[in-house]
């Protein structure tokens, strides 16, 4: 197998099987479009991705890089959010800070199992929570007033009788 | 773990559209509104994503992208699996399978009352389904409940729900059980789990199959199977119920152009001061599919016949399938004329549409497996796919799915109820075998009669199954045949004589169009006085041989029963159809206002349709459409129905950002 090197915004080079990078849409239309897949000296720039992440990242693409790509119609499951694997579970065992990373880097680099994965993490923490718990989990700062959230409260019981 | 970069990225940091994409895996109800009440940015987010996947759904109702899914009783089992949190001493509860229920949605629940279940009874319970966290729920209402019945109407006003008419079943003991229609109105209070009799006067004459749609603080009621001055008519009146004042009052019309009489028919509502009719059933051989506008704007109200365009696109049986509006389209489900019979193509990829039976409470009191006869009889002609444990599959295969209902309701007046229903299930029991006698004999025989078990209604479970066990009634011959004879006989008069008992479905099965549950011209009362009568004296008979058979000493072993030749069911799944009506609601006055039906795929057969059923119910969710319960149609020739209790949901494949 051919190797290609993947450079961080941190400027690490990453030395990485081309057909785990490809996992990336963006690698890949990078590699078509440039015709850099002959080169073996070609160093693929990522400004976007700091070494960290882009380490993650590329666990994880090897972990799946077997996985059966999905089919088209197999549309069944993607709006659960408990069917996540527990070597994807242990791998997201990270702070908020690097999920979130995760996030934008597989939403740039156009993995989309990563950013589905990833998303529904996020969906899984929000899940059941009051908006009190969630401005507490994510550090967000209420800036309704009170008199703005009873309308958004009254907007949404209005929605609910269409 | 741990990150090079100095400062840690918070969530508010991800972009609008990664916001919203997260937000499509939350449930689109309860904690959709919990997120648009964080913070102004993430309202605005949620509002985007409320109004896109509105359009989404409307987008792909009008080219029929959509797939179905299903939450059925192994879905919930799984979920509670895995769901560690939920406490494990309380199961959660399942509703029955049913069907001519009434459902609506209110918030973030929808809610089911009543219907017909599996044995030919009428349930009178209220469930909730919890659409954010998928969980139904049995409320535990206080005051005066409503009557047992199907085919009522219920509308959601305010905090309540508002639940008029309906009929009840009709059984081969008209004595103990007689048909009726109702005129109860009832208010649910939601906020107080608490059921308020209404009963004011003058109110509608009772009605079953009627519509309703609440426009502002009317409840506007249009037509249904009713009983007036004795006389059981189809009717075309239209009566409103002024929901604060609890006031009924019939409106005036300009001129006398009104709609056919019909019950079953889909009515929606356009606006405050409009609504709509489709369909409906007008009696044998009359199944209407046009459309009606009523408006309401004006002092005295107004009818108009719309046009109908594009029909050979249309639902037909807009009387015993439901339908519901999504803003500039109407959706209804059923069959498909034009599509093949046994289209097995689809079959492959249907989903078993009922969990009916009693799998989850198996071992939690519920009713040992039923006498050698009734199994027989039971597993006649059930070969779809359900899937459940093999061990289960001859035991249970066809218990009536009341046990989820029975398992919870501890109602004080059960006793008085489980004794009388262990007295009535005993001659049931009796019956089962020579009725079954009687099937051998006549394979396919059309008036096939069926017997209730009425002990999975609200009985103790422990009780009737006993006493079912403890009559097992072993028969000399000459007896047995005797009775079997008059069995027959009185199920035969029970239905072929006496007109003012509605048709049974599986009289009709053969047409279609004549199935009406209650579609049968009417004649006055006092005829079905003498016929119950007539009734009561070969009741009176059958006890008699009853009795002196029980005395008999001879034990003689049950006729081994040869399995009946199973029945051809058709392998159909559910079909789509979509109507837009956006020229109804147009508020210019555009010069042809009708209804367009939406030119359909593969015959409205989409991904993972659930079988085939009829009388079900279809309500519009965020973004999706929630359809629930229904009975197997070629199963109403059975002595269980096939009635589903699976939730199927409608909605848009997800699209990626």
């Amino acid at each position: 197998m051919p190797n290609i090197k993947l450079q961080s915004s941190d400027e690490e080079i990453f030395d990485t099987d081309i057909q785990i990078a490809k996992c990336s849409g963006t690698i890949r239309t990078m590699l078509e479009d440039c015709g850099m897949e002959e080169d073996e000296n070609a160093i693929v720039p990522l400004p976007n991705v700091n070494s960290t992440i882009l380490r993650k990242v590329l666990t994880w693409a090897n972990y799946h890089k077997d996985d059966p790509q999905p089919t088209e119609d197999d549309e069944s499951k993607e709006k659960r959010t408990d069917d996540i694997t527990s070597w994807d579970a242990d791998f997201l065992k990270v702070d908020q800070g690097t999920l979130f990373e995760l996030i934008l880097a597989a939403n740039y680099l156009d993995i989309k199992g990563l950013l589905e994965l990833t998303c529904k993490t996020v969906a899984n923490m929000i899940k059941g929570k009051t908006p009190e718990d969630i401005r507490k989990t994510f550090n967000i700062k209420k800036d309704f007033t009170p008199a703005e959230e009873e309308q958004v409260r009254k907007e949404n019981e209005w929605c609910e009788e269409k | 773990m741990d990150t090079s970069n100095c400062k840690q990225i918070s969530l508010n940091e991800l972009p609008d559209e990664i916001l919203e994409f997260i937000f499509t895996y939350l449930p689109p109800y309860g904690d959709l509104e919990h997120c648009s009440l964080v913070c102004k940015r993430w309202q605005l987010i949620v509002k985007n994503l409320v109004r896109r996947s509105q359009m989404n759904l409307e987008k792909a109702l009008s080219d029929f992208r959509l797939r179905w899914e299903v939450y059925s009783q192994e879905t919930a089992a799984a979920m509670e699996a895995n769901c560690s949190s939920v406490s494990k001493r309380m199961p959660m509860p399942i509703i029955a399978g049913r069907f001519a229920h009434s459902a609506v949605r209110q918030g973030n629940s929808m809610y089911v009352f009543g219907g017909g279940s599996s044995s030919d009874t009428t349930f009178n319970d209220l469930w909730r389904f919890d659409l954010t966290h998928m969980r139904w729920s049995r409320p535990l209402a206080t005051g005066t409940y409503p009557s047992p019945k199907g085919s009522a109407s219920m509308v959601a006003w305010q905090d309540k729900l508002v639940l008029f008419g309906g009929w009840r079943y009709p059984s081969l003991h008209p004595p103990y059980q007689p048909w009726c229609l109702f005129d109860e109105l009832h208010y649910y209070d939601l906020a107080k789990d608490r059921w308020l009799a209404r009963n004011a006067l003058p109110c509608p004459p009772p009605m079953a199959g009627h519509s309703a749609s609440v426009h502002g603080d009317r409840m506007i009621v249009f037509g249904g199977y009713q009983i007036k001055n004795d006389v059981n008519v189809n009717s075309n009146d239209t009566w409103v119920l002024d929901l604060n004042e609890q006031r009924w009052w019939q409106p005036l019309f300009v001129g006398n152009t009104r709609p056919a009489p019909r019950y079953g028919q889909i009515q929606v509502e356009l606006d405050k001061q409009r609504l709509l009719i489709v369909g409906g059933c007008g009696g044998a051989n009359r199944v209407y599919t046009d459309a009606w506008l009523l408006d309401m704007s004006r002092d005295a109200w107004c009818w108009r016949q719309l046009n109908v365009r594009n029909k050979n696109f249309g639902a037909v049986h807009m009387w015993c399938n439901p339908g519901c509006r999504v803003k500039n389209y109407l959706v209804v489900v059923g069959p498909s004329p034009k599509m093949p019979q046994d289209f097995q193509i689809m079959t492959q990829r249907r989903v078993p549409a009922f969990g009916g039976s009693s799998l989850r409470f198996a071992g939690l009191g519920m009713e040992p497996p039923p006498p050698g006869a009734q199994l027989q009889l039971g597993q006649r002609p059930v070969q779809l796919p359900v899937r459940r444990p093999a061990v289960q599959q001859h035991e249970q295969l066809r218990l009536p799915a009341g046990q989820g209902a029975a398992a919870d309701a501890i109602v004080p007046q059960e006793q008085y109820l489980a004794n009388r229903r262990a007295i009535l299930n005993q001659h049931m029991h009796n019956a089962a075998q020579f009725m079954h006698n009687n099937n051998v004999n006549n394979n396919n025989n059309h008036f096939q009669p069926r017997f209730g078990r009425l002990s999975d209604l609200h009985a103790s479970p422990a009780v009737p199954a006993a006493a079912a066990a403890a009559a097992a009634p072993p028969a000399p011959d000459g007896d047995a045949d005797a009775l079997q004879r008059l069995q027959r006989n009185l199920a035969l008069r029970c239905r072929e004589n006496e007109p003012l008992l509605p048709k049974r479905f599986d009289e009709h099965y053969e047409d279609p169009f004549r199935m009406a549950a209650f579609n049968v011209p009417g004649r006055s009362r006092s005829a079905s006085r003498d016929h119950n009568e007539r009734i009561r004296r070969m009741e009176e008979k059958m006890n008699a041989i009853r009795n002196s058979r029980r005395s008999a000493p001879a034990q003689v072993e049950p006729q081994k029963l040869r399995a009946p030749s199973p029945k051809r069911i058709r392998c159909n799944v559910q079909s789509l159809f979509v109507c837009d009506i956006s020229s109804l609601l147009q508020s210019t006055n555009c010069n042809e206002p009708g209804l367009d039906w939406v030119e359909y795929k593969n015959f409205g057969v989409l991904n993972g349709a659930p079988d085939r059923l009829i009388l079900s119910s279809l309500i519009a969710g965020n973004g999706e459409l929630i359809l629930f319960g229904g009975v197997h149609k070629e199963t109403l020739t059975d002595i269980t129905h096939q009635v589903s209790n699976s939730i199927h949901f409608l909605s848009v494949p997800r699209d990626i950002i």
